[in-house]
């Protein structure tokens, strides 16, 4: 099988395959963040934050100057979607708009970020990094009806604004460093969250060639996913050869893979509620307390036998001893009732839930994971050209030891599965790892403007983009792991910063046309879900119910081979798939159409950046899919009812979509357009308009 | 210190000024490559012809009279083999007679006789090699050249290269078997990190609605026809209005996609009615007389209708404009199958897939030809891997990843050669250190469509990467 190479191999035009990047850590992520000074500038009465300094400094530098604050109806909009992915209402907008405390914008981001939809929101965000699925992909797609609790658990994160050390930590070993925890535990769907090969896996077990490749990819995908994500690194592009432009050798790559070589995905029992886990944990323990004391009562009944073989003398001996020593067998009888009485509690207890996860799997057949031979983590080896049939050198757990070099920090990688992980984590979320913090704001801030400060927020290496503002990257990744890691905190200075409120509606500057210096706001097309969940909401018919099993848009046929998953059979008016859209139930093979026409983001990559793209394709989607129009005249039913003034079924519908009230002159096309054509082709229409998709 | 991507990439992701970036591009009308192909083109056109579940090599296109002479006698390949199930039983025989056609004299088995009339147009690959047998991975190397999911499909790089002919349609439509979607499912045809657009707009001919959308839902029954004309105008003047002083060339691209979407209401239905086409084309492709229903088993009529209508189809698609047509065979993934993946009995399932296979696709041959367009027009007939020449379950075989039959055709390409024999037995390619592999099949329709397999990169995650990964070689043995 000399054909097995792998596709991680890095290719480019004139590469000499010569040097080696294996020792240089000189390029900007690899080196120790430094705190700047923040630049003193003239127009001090612009900026409102340290941000905006930053910003100006470069801009004045330029020649540039910040464009206008935006307009309240603009920002209270802005701020809504950007936090919410929600529009406002009207009336909010009205009160906003009213409000003559000066701190009235402040007072707003306070109240969103408070909004559990914040976190429904920005959930979302970090399922398209994590390649969130709820099946497996590949052949055969079977679902994964027990993923749902990791992506409850990072909503819940979101909304209790967790240290964002702990959340990565539980996410990588949440296990070994938080076992007794609900979130301990959900949060390791992380590990599991992308696709995983059904058949590589359950029908060639691990000694032949293709389980061997199946295990060996699946490994890569943990590894991949957990340094792209937490350090926008491409360590899998050491998995043939060392990195051919980062400081990431092939060792360091399967020294990564070792740290996760014990595990594979596959669904885990635990109890959500923590005092019932406490409580099955104290009920277990007596059990097996009282097991041991009945092996010891039973010891010393036996003791006290001879070795009497005929069944006879078995028989009368029993009597003889039952009668010579009574306590001992009260005793055993008193063991045997707390057995039984205990067994009856832990089946009182609640029912355990499952979670989609990556554990040490305790399987038979081919899928039988390392579990039967005690939980060990599989031997791993250097693999020659990421070739399984060619093993090198073994190696032990490890992480990158050029960004270990730069921390002055000698982390140990050793023992079992926990333990290796435990040490993973802690070597991530160390305060002086120069990629971690810098990879996490740089991100939020790519949410908030469209554009990171560093184009490439997967890749942090020589491949990726330089920071178009180190300093400012490098300031706000400290203050946010010195102020405890706190995302609302990140957040809330950044939108309330003066870069953040500037006006988007002003002509680029020819030396800016791509807005890099940030000399205006980028205007933002809405994503898939944020259009989708719009539309339900101005309409009335968004179910706000928060967590659980996820919702599914579809009608799964044939499920015992190959499932179907049919959308176009699915009834767009079922209200029960009329929740968040954070909520669906993602399958990888068959995407939700609509959505994905929409650029929602694939379940099989590993999404920094969604695509934005404009197609007739879009256009029809927005105009005929069933969602739409069934919101179309479900929404034009309640403004008729609330109603019958034409004029205020118009203004109300225009308000709610747009966020504004319509002019006399629009007024006046639309009530005529709705009386010759009906108020729901009205609706269909205002879901079309690019003011309703774009926001400014 | 700051390095920008390249602008076209910027553009794509975040607002503000598009200034010189036309809309047609913004929209997928222009390719990357439009306006300079890195050498002149021969083709226009790629169909490729998909037989999901491993389609046997050595029962349809690789004549193995070895096989034959040691029919029944223990397998032995002089080496260990490791099968996907094991199916290493005595040496299996063509299920089928094969016979010599056209002036090449090309031997071809009794199932697809058809292709005898347009064989000395047909370049045969004999010495392909996959990397696994796994169905998954096998299928997303023949689509996208890549093992894993997460790689745009060679439709979707040709639709990014070279863009769509035509205003009013997609540049890549797939035609999937009604039954079912390949393993992977739409990630055979996905654009993964290019532009959405350049994502395969599936087209399921034997559905009540082939093209998801293009017609308002049941649920929106107050959309009437009469409705939409003044719908548009008032979009359209409403989204002018809002776009002036906004300065975003974004927002009049998408006042334009509502202007192709309006133009693919008409053109996409014209060109997927077969309706007005002519007895005698219909004749050709097997289409004239249909009966009204099925039989329950597996039969050559029924998957001739089927396989023809897509081949009809994707004739009447190229001509208006499409640049890519992926054609899929045999995606019941159950059973009784109606796939190729043909475990226990090649005979019964290949028998009636490989007829309506031939029937279907010598016809399009023909019929491209008479209408002068084959000759910039590629055919690629592929599959996920072969058969072992072994038997498996009797009259069965397993996978076999080391050795396969591509065959390609038209648009630049020699006909009546073999390129790359296999071994005698079917088994691995007959000199082992120089297989083909699909990097060299897609970089030779690259090469044809104007494009160097090399220079056609996109920077994904911090690699350029392309659809031929760092392989490839074109394959001039089988050009004209």
């Amino acid at each position: 099988m000399r054909y097995l190479a792998l596709a991680f191999v890095v290719w480019v035009s004139g590469w000499e395959g010569t040097r080696s990047f294996a020792g240089e850590t000189d390029h900007w992520s690899f080196q120790l963040m430094r705190r700047p000074t923040i630049p003193p500038v003239a127009d001090g009465a612009w900026s409102r934050t340290a941000i905006d300094r930053f910003i100006l400094a470069r801009l004045q530098e330029r020649g540039l100057k910040p464009a206008p604050e935006a307009d309240r109806r603009t920002l209270i909009r802005r701020l809504y979607y950007d936090l919410l992915g929600l529009p406002p209402e009207p009336v909010r907008i009205r009160e906003f708009l009213s409000d003559p405390r000066p701190d009235a914008y402040e007072r707003l981001v306070d109240e969103l970020l408070a909004s559990p939809a914040y976190g429904e929101r920005w959930a979302r965000h970090w399922l398209d990094v994590v390649h969130y699925g709820e099946t497996h992909g590949y052949d055969k797609d079977q679902p994964r009806p027990n993923a749902w609790p990791y992506r409850d658990y990072v909503i819940r994160a979101f909304n209790s604004d967790k240290p964002y050390a702990r959340f990565v930590q539980e996410q990588v070993a949440g296990d070994a460093l938080f076992p007794t925890t609900r979130d301990g535990t959900e949060a390791l769907g992380f590990l599991a969250a992308g696709p995983w090969d059904l058949i590589g896996h359950v029908e060639v077990p691990e000694t032949k060639i293709d389980g061997k490749i199946a295990r060996h990819l699946d490994r890569d995908d943990m590894v991949t996913n957990a340094l792209g994500t937490f350090m926008s690194l491409t360590v899998q592009c050491a998995a043939c050869h060392d990195h051919k432009f980062d400081p990431i050798t092939q060792k360091d790559y399967y020294r990564l893979q070792a740290v996760v070589a014990a595990l594979d995905r596959a669904d885990h029992a635990y109890d959500p509620d923590s005092q019932v886990a406490q409580k099955r944990r104290d009920l277990q323990n007596a059990l097996a307390e009282w097991k041991e004391q009945l092996g010891q009562v039973d010891k010393q009944i036996q003791s006290k036998k001879t070795d009497r073989a005929d069944l006879l003398g078995r028989l009368l001996e029993d009597v003889i001893v039952r009668s010579q020593h009574p306590e001992l067998f009260r005793r055993r009888a008193d063991c045997e009732r707390r057995l039984a009485e205990l067994a009856k509690q832990i089946e009182g207890l609640p029912p355990m839930q499952a979670v989609y996860i990556c554990k040490i799997h305790h399987g038979k057949g081919a899928f039988r994971g390392t579990g039967p031979d005690g939980g060990q983590p599989r031997p791993i080896h250097i693999l020659k050209r990421g070739d399984v049939t060619k093993p090198g050198d073994p190696v032990g757990p490890g992480a990158v030891e050029s960004v270990s070099r730069v921390m002055g920090v000698m982390f140990v990688f050793q023992g079992g599965d926990l333990a290796r992980r435990a040490s993973l984590a802690q070597w991530i979320t160390h305060p002086e790892n120069p990629l971690t913090w810098r990879s996490i704001v740089n991100r939020v801030w790519q949410y908030h403007f469209g554009r990171g400060l560093v184009e490439t927020a997967n890749d942090f290496g020589r491949m990726g983009a330089a920071p178009s503002h180190p300093e400012l990257l490098d300031w706000l990744a400290l203050e946010f792991r010195d102020q405890g890691g706190s995302l609302k905190w990140l957040h809330r200075l950044i939108v309330t910063s003066a870069v953040y409120r500037q006006s988007s509606a002003v002509a680029p500057s020819a030396d800016d046309t791509e807005n890099i210096w940030l000399s205006r706001m980028n205007r933002r097309k809405l994503e898939a879900e944020a259009i989708r969940d719009a539309v339900l909401a101005v309409s009335g018919l968004l179910d706000r119910t928060m967590g659980g099993p996820s919702y599914r848009d579809f009608v799964l046929e044939r499920p015992e081979h190959s499932p179907h998953y049919q959308y176009h059979k699915h009834d767009p008016t079922d209200p029960r798939s009329h929740r968040r859209a954070i909520y669906r139930f993602i399958v990888r093979s068959q995407p939700e159409p609509f959505l994905t026409t929409l650029d929602c983001a694939d379940p099989s990559l590993r999404v920094d950046r969604r695509n934005v793209s404009l197609s007739p394709v879009q256009a029809l989607a927005l105009l005929n899919n069933g969602l739409i129009l069934h919101a179309a005249k479900s929404w034009a039913a309640c403004l008729e009812a609330a109603t019958d003034q034409r004029a205020q079924q118009v203004a109300r519908a225009v308000e709610a979509a747009l966020g504004r009230p319509p002019s006399s002159a629009e007024l006046e096309a639309l009530c005529q357009y709705s009386a010759k054509h009906g108020l729901a082709n009205l609706c269909r229409l205002l879901f079309n308009l690019n003011e309703f998709v774009f926001i400014d | 210190m700051y390095r920008p991507m390249s602008r076209r990439e910027w553009l794509w992701h975040a607002g503000g000024g598009l200034g010189g970036i036309a809309l047609a591009t913004l929209l997928g009308r222009d390719g990357w490559l439009t306006a300079a192909p890195h050498h002149k083109p021969k083709a226009q056109r790629v169909v490729q012809l998909f037989m999901a579940g491993g389609a046997s090599h050595v029962d349809l296109f690789d004549y193995k009279p070895e096989l034959i002479k040691r029919h029944g006698q223990p397998s032995d390949f002089g080496e260990p083999v490791e099968t996907f199930q094991d199916g290493l039983g005595p040496w299996l025989r063509p299920v089928w007679d094969f016979r010599p056609y056209g002036q090449c004299g090309k031997m071809l088995a009794e199932p697809v006789r058809a292709l005898g009339q347009v064989v000395d147009d047909i370049a045969f690959v004999h010495n392909m090699v996959g990397k696994t047998g796994v169905h998954s991975q096998g299928t997303l190397l023949q689509t996208t050249g890549f093992n894993v999911p997460g790689f745009p499909s060679v439709g979707s790089w040709v639709s990014y290269g070279l863009g769509s002919l035509s205003d009013n349609l997609p540049a890549f439509v797939v035609l999937p078997d009604h039954r079912g979607l390949a393993s992977n499912g739409t990630k055979n045809w996905d654009a993964a990190f290019l532009p959405a657009q350049h994502s395969g707009t599936l087209m399921n001919l034997e559905a009540d609605e082939p093209i998801r959308d293009l017609f308002p839902h049941r649920a929106g029954d107050f959309v009437r026809p009469e409705v939409e004309p003044e719908s548009h105008r008032l979009l359209l003047e409403w989204n002018r209005r809002h776009a002036a002083g906004r300065y975003d060339s974004r927002l009049d691209a998408r006042i334009r996609s509502y202007e192709l979407a309006a133009r693919m209401q008409l053109s996409a239905p014209e060109a997927l009615d077969i309706s007005r086409e002519t007895k005698m084309t219909l004749r050709l492709y097997g289409l004239d007389s249909l009966p009204t229903s099925w039989p329950s088993e597996i039969n050559a009529p029924e998957e001739t209708a089927y396989f023809s209508r897509k081949c009809l189809v994707a004739r009447r698609l190229l001509e208006r404009g499409v640049r890519f047509v992926q054609i899929w065979s045999g995606n019941d993934n159950s059973f009784p199958r109606r796939n190729w993946d043909s475990h226990e009995d090649v005979a019964r399932d290949h028998g009636p897939l490989a007829e309506g296979m031939a029937r279907g696709t010598a016809a399009l041959i023909l019929d491209l030809k008479q209408r002068g367009l084959l000759e910039d027009t590629i055919i690629l007939w592929t599959t996920e891997f072969g058969r072992m020449p072994s038997s498996q379950s009797g009259k069965g075989r397993d996978h076999n990843p080391y050795c396969f039959t591509n065959w390609l055709c038209g648009g630049g390409i020699r006909g009546g050669v073999s390129y790359g024999p296999s071994d005698a037995w079917g088994y691995k390619p007959l000199d082992r250190n120089h297989p083909t592999q699909v990097y060299d099949i897609h970089a030779t329709i690259l090469h044809l469509l104007g494009i160097d397999h090399t220079r056609l990169t996109v920077r994904h995650d911090g690699i350029d990467r392309r659809l031929t990964d760092v392989h490839g070689r074109v394959i001039t043995e089988i050009l004209a």
